[in-house]
């Protein structure tokens, strides 16, 4: 494939070059299985995911399979594709989408379902699954979005539930020695459907009621599960790990190390669907890390590492950790970033370590308001919490504040959204009561607010979420009500956190707005300047589809959500315990104050919720 | 305390690699090298290095400049051995030399030498022809301003050989004369010359008596 012609003429060509080091390339002659791992987004975003660079190196450490990356290609990129006929092309090889054996989709946010499609568009691969014969790739997925997959069900032949460490490769298994047989990709998705953590969305049937919502999910073929259980890593300290990760050419969003510390939270914040379905909490040793941290320093000359966790402070040895990482930085000149930090006296400490000079911002996440909010939404931070912090950033010389709340939030009313403005005064005033000689000489606070989308497998996901018209009433009293010269407030038009929330409760209908969504023309939709409503409610109209059922619809307890056949390992019974909590304002303890019996020990055996 | 010139090379794919991109390249092949990078000073400490010339995105090259200062001595053989198995495909650093008070400076570069390539290229007729005229003016983009320009001044050299089209052209902060700009001129001089899918490979960065910078 001659590329040069186009990459002279679009932007950024480096996001399409694909030989960046330690990209994988393998002789093409002893490989038997070629997957495409595909990230719908532009390259600076997918090259900054770590589930990628996992499953990438995980993939191409087996000898007879080649694993190359997709992604999508940018507007002026796919414009010049479109114009001289180039289909989707791997990084790698530049081979086409339509040569590979598997194309596998990391789901990790709705608004780039468009691009899913786009990307088989461009490859010349029908969209749906029925449309495609043998001679096309599989199209699978996984990802947190793929929890409920039933958005994509018609577009994707299988998905993974869970961590793909180990599924992957059971798949793959299964796929080299089926294929040795000549099997067809029928007997494929009726063989692989039997590897836990797997859905094949065409061995299931929907029925529906009058009013819309499910009458019946029922597998149409014996060998499927009826339920879909997650996937986990039981031993995440001793799993695999890559030190050798892919350096791009381009500076892309996060540019770093990320060393993955431990996954799930214990936190159990009512409105988080990565606190649930990550569960349980698992961390690897700092001697693992470590070691790690070395080779990865080592092997991509990066000049800056950071922690990667749902939250920071919860890991259990971090002093351990960072005290040897700060050693390792500090020796060979590397930066050290600390991300999701909550600011207590040892993290200001560890704080002042790690930037030495620099006393850029400081974040707090208080969400809501008001206590009896944060109650209601299990952020277990109290007012308290925040002006010992606040008091702390400022003794310590830190001068700009940001403040990221939710609006929208179950319950709320408009005295927590005032609440909101009243804890940005509190902050100023905490700033003014701090000594001119250690204070930082400028102050500026932020009030960042965000629109809340209720989320499946959370205990929110009955909820209506708020319409449009309501969430801007709320943001303009949230305007009204700040009136402090140093705090400025940010907020978005909610237009796409309802399109989010449509799509994130969306069952198997909702499959046709969305291609219809992209034949309008939707691409890029997380992106603001390419993000149209206008393009999907045409759709929605289009396909005769509310999207009002979706999103500002109260569920009842006893409705059959379009995801309740997935089993993350948390289960419905406490998410229904949490949510009848939530409305009487009462709190959940973390995990390590006092197991609450969200399921997951049950559902994977003891030892774990490290 | 030491300071190093290296030269490099742009093939492939590498020319895709922008000028700003460059340098995160560079500090990160040392990195993996092991070899000490000297930092500047200050509140955003980044690393002594400068590349000579810039090249265009798009364009590749045989030859290219960097000065590269580390924080303790290291041999230019053991420099040359750290850096091997460190770069990415495309690029290769054939010559390292020591700088010193003599080495000639950034801005002393004076011209560059390139190879171009075209599907179909113009005779060795239509290039002599094309150069011997009194005057070659092409509209010139600058950052400010847009305007007609003599580029005749610019061309030290140009022929034709094995088909493909070597040029020796202005390079540097006295006078500078992209490579591209050269061809948009031979477009609009050489009657029926249409450039379409040409490549660019530039060959040397010389100093005024025509030398390499190192």
């Amino acid at each position: 494939m001659n590329l040069d012609k186009i990459l002279k003429v679009v932007e950024r060509p480096s996001r399409y070059i694909g030989n960046e080091f330690n990209s994988v390339h393998k002789e093409l002659d002893g490989i038997n299985i070629r997957f495409g791992f595909c990230f719908a987004d532009v390259y600076e975003i997918g090259m900054s995911h770590l589930g990628m660079k996992i499953l990438y190196h995980l993939l191409n450490s087996a000898e007879d399979i080649y694993c190359e990356r997709f992604f999508t290609p940018w507007v002026d990129m796919e414009e010049q594709m479109r114009k001289n006929d180039i289909p989707l092309f791997s990084l790698e090889t530049k081979t086409p989408a339509r040569d590979f054996d598997f194309l596998g989709f990391t789901l990790q946010y709705e608004m780039s379902y468009t691009n899913i499609l786009n990307m088989l568009d461009l490859g010349g691969i029908p969209l749906r699954s029925e449309m495609r014969d043998d001679s096309y790739p599989i199209i699978c997925a996984g990802g947190p979005c793929a929890y409920n997959p039933e958005p994509l069900a018609p577009f994707i032949d299988f998905f993974m539930m869970g961590e793909g460490e180990e599924v992957m490769m059971e798949v793959m298994d299964l796929y080299r020695t089926m294929k040795s047989q000549s099997k067809s990709k029928d007997e494929f998705l009726a063989e692989v459907v039997k590897i836990e953590g797997i859905y094949v969305p065409k061995f299931y049937d929907v029925t529906y009621n009058e009013d819309g919502t499910i009458k019946s999910f029922t597998k149409n073929y014996d060998a499927a599960p009826d339920t879909v259980k997650k996937r986990i890593i039981k031993d995440f300290d001793s799993c695999f790990a890559p030190d050798n990760i892919i350096v791009p050419f381009m500076e892309v969003i996060h540019d770093r190390i990320m060393l993955e510390i431990f996954r799930g939270c214990i936190r159990g914040c009512r409105f988080c669907q990565a606190g649930m379905i990550y569960r349980p909490v698992r961390e690897r040793s700092p001697e693992t890390l470590l070691s790690l941290a070395e080779r990865l320093i080592k092997n991509t000359g990066y000049e800056e590492i950071s922690l990667s966790s749902l939250s920071t402070n919860d890991y259990t040895r971090l002093k351990e950790l960072t005290d040897g990482l700060l050693d390792l930085t500090e020796e060979q000149k590397i930066s050290l970033s600390l991300p999701s930090l909550r600011l207590d006296n040892f993290s200001m400490e560890l704080m002042q370590k790690v930037q030495k000079v620099r006393k850029s911002g400081l974040t707090f996440a208080p969400e809501a308001g008001t206590q009896r909010l944060r109650d209601v939404i299990n952020k277990n931070i109290t007012e308290e919490d925040l002006t010992n912090a606040a008091t702390m950033a400022f003794n310590g010389g830190y001068g700009t504040i940001k403040l990221y709340f939710m609006i929208g939030l179950p319950t709320e009313t408009n005295e927590d959204i005032a609440g909101i403005a009243r804890l940005a005064d509190e902050v100023v005033s905490i700033y003014k009561h701090t000594p001119k000689e250690i204070r930082n000489k400028n102050l500026r606070v932020t009030v960042s607010v965000s629109s809340f989308v209720p989320k499946p497998f959370t205990p929110f996901q009955w909820v209506a979420q708020n319409s449009k018209d309501s969430l801007f009433t709320k943001q303009m009293f949230l305007k009204e009500q700040i009136n402090n010269r140093y705090v400025s407030y940010n907020w978005h038009d909610s237009s796409l956190s309802i399109l989010e929330g449509i799509v994130a409760r969306g069952d198997r209908r909702l499959a046709d707005a969305i291609e219809a969504a992209f034949k309008n023309g939707a691409r890029f939709d997380s992106w603001h300047e390419h993000f149209r409503p206008d393009v999907w409610y045409k759709a929605f109209e289009q396909t005769n589809i509310n999207p009002d059922f979706y999103n500002t619809r109260e569920r009842s307890y006893e409705e059959i959500l379009p995801w309740d056949f997935v089993d993350v390992g948390v289960s419905k019974k406490f998410l229904i315990s949490e949510s009848e909590k939530s409305k009487r304002g009462e709190t959940t303890k973390n995990c390590r104050e006092g197991c609450s019996g969200c399921g997951i020990v049950s559902a994977f055996g003891g030892g774990l919720c490290g | 305390m030491a300071k190093y010139r290296l030269q490099f090379t742009k093939y492939g794919d590498m020319k895709y690699v922008s000028h700003l991109d460059l340098i995160r390249l560079f500090t990160r092949i040392f990195h993996r090298a092991d070899l000490p990078l000297a930092y500047s000073e200050g509140f955003n400490p980044h690393p002594k290095m400068s590349v000579l010339l810039p090249l265009s995105v798009g364009f590749e090259s045989a030859c290219e400049y960097i000065d590269v200062e580390f924080r303790d001595g290291v041999g230019m053989l053991d420099c040359m051995k750290k850096l091997k198995g460190k770069l990415p495909l495309g690029m290769e650093i054939p010559q390292i030399t020591q700088l010193n008070e003599t080495s000639k400076k950034a801005k002393a570069i004076r011209y560059a030498s390139y190879e171009l390539t075209f599907t179909n290229p113009p005779s060795e007729k239509e290039i002599e022809d094309f150069w011997s005229l009194a005057e070659i003016n092409v509209i010139k983009k600058t950052k400010r301003s847009e305007g007609l320009a003599d580029i005749k001044p610019d061309i030290m050299d140009l022929y034709v050989a094995d088909g493909k089209v070597f040029a020796v052209i202005s390079a540097g902060s006295e006078a500078n004369l992209k490579a591209d700009l050269l061809v948009t001129a031979m477009e609009q001089y050489i009657d029926g010359f249409i450039a379409d899918d040409y490549s660019v490979l530039r060959t040397g960065i010389l100093d005024d008596r025509g030398t390499p910078m190192m």
